[in-house]
């Protein structure tokens, strides 16, 4: 089971994924999930360095939540500096929830 | 036959004697994980967790202005090796700074991390493209949406 966007769609929210890999690449993986929310990438690493989530040793983005608000703020950050750390779509949704409600 | 006899009781107290006391290994590094299993955070990381919450933002921010002074001397340091007459011991020490300074960037950014968390900072703008067409702002949902972004590692790793 994997992240859709229609799970978040309650939140007015729009959810984009980001990773180092090319934009060909990112369009085979997300057809072959299905996918319904874009996924971006992010060739030179600038953004992924720019939110703090760059990860020397692979040269990749670690795995990371960022949730940002209609203002632009980061509401929420969720980092997992542990590649093999779970974190269910549950929790996601439960944190996600939480936040935005707090306002 | 007599002696396969004999040699029944003596399995049976030698499987008993593994119950009652297990051999060390088997209980090796386990702690509250099944030792099949290895465990997603070490012991040591999780002390390492318990300090970085604790942390203020300033001395956050006295770390990190520390790890950048650190990162421009070994960067220093390192151009004046590769300078050098190229001997083997020199190589060795290059790729022991080298090392050492992918270690200090790496903590680096996540002071870096650390201090956006704190700050509730504004989230940086950008511009990539996506895979549904065409390429996709950060700015474009300001003050229409929330929005989710999910760094992940590759394409085809589970997420």
């Amino acid at each position: 089971m994997h992240l859709t966007q229609t799970q978040f769609d309650r939140f007015d929210l729009q959810v984009l994924a980001i990773s180092a890999d090319q934009p060909f690449s990112q369009k085979a993986f997300s057809d072959k999930l299905g996918l319904d929310f874009p996924l971006l990438s992010d060739r030179d690493r600038k953004v992924t360095k720019a939110y703090g989530v760059y990860d020397q040793k692979r040269d990749t983005a670690q795995r990371a939540y960022f949730l940002i608000d209609k203002q632009g703020k980061i509401l929420w950050r969720h980092v997992m500096d542990n590649p093999k750390e779970k974190f269910d779509i549950q929790t996601l949704l439960k944190s996600v929830e939480e936040n935005l409600s707090e306002k | 036959m007599k002696r396969m006899v004999s040699v029944r009781p003596l399995i049976s107290l030698w499987i008993l004697l593994l119950f009652i006391s297990p051999p060390a290994v088997w209980g090796q590094g386990t702690g509250p994980y099944s030792p099949f299993e290895e465990p997603l955070i070490s012991e040591e990381e999780l002390i390492q967790k318990k300090k970085w919450d604790q942390k203020t933002q300033l001395e956050l921010q006295q770390e990190y202005d520390h790890l950048k002074q650190d990162i421009s001397i070994m960067e220093k340091r390192l151009d004046q090796l590769r300078g050098l007459t190229r001997l083997n011991q020199d190589q060795y020490r290059e790729k022991d700074i080298l090392d050492e300074l992918t270690y200090i960037k790496q903590r680096e950014l996540t002071i870096l991390g650390k201090l956006i968390q704190g700050q509730s900072m504004a989230a940086p703008d950008f511009r990539l493209p996506g895979t549904l067409g065409s390429e996709v702002t950060l700015q474009e949902f300001r003050g229409k949406k929330n929005v989710l972004l999910v760094f992940y590692l590759f394409d085809f790793s589970p997420t």
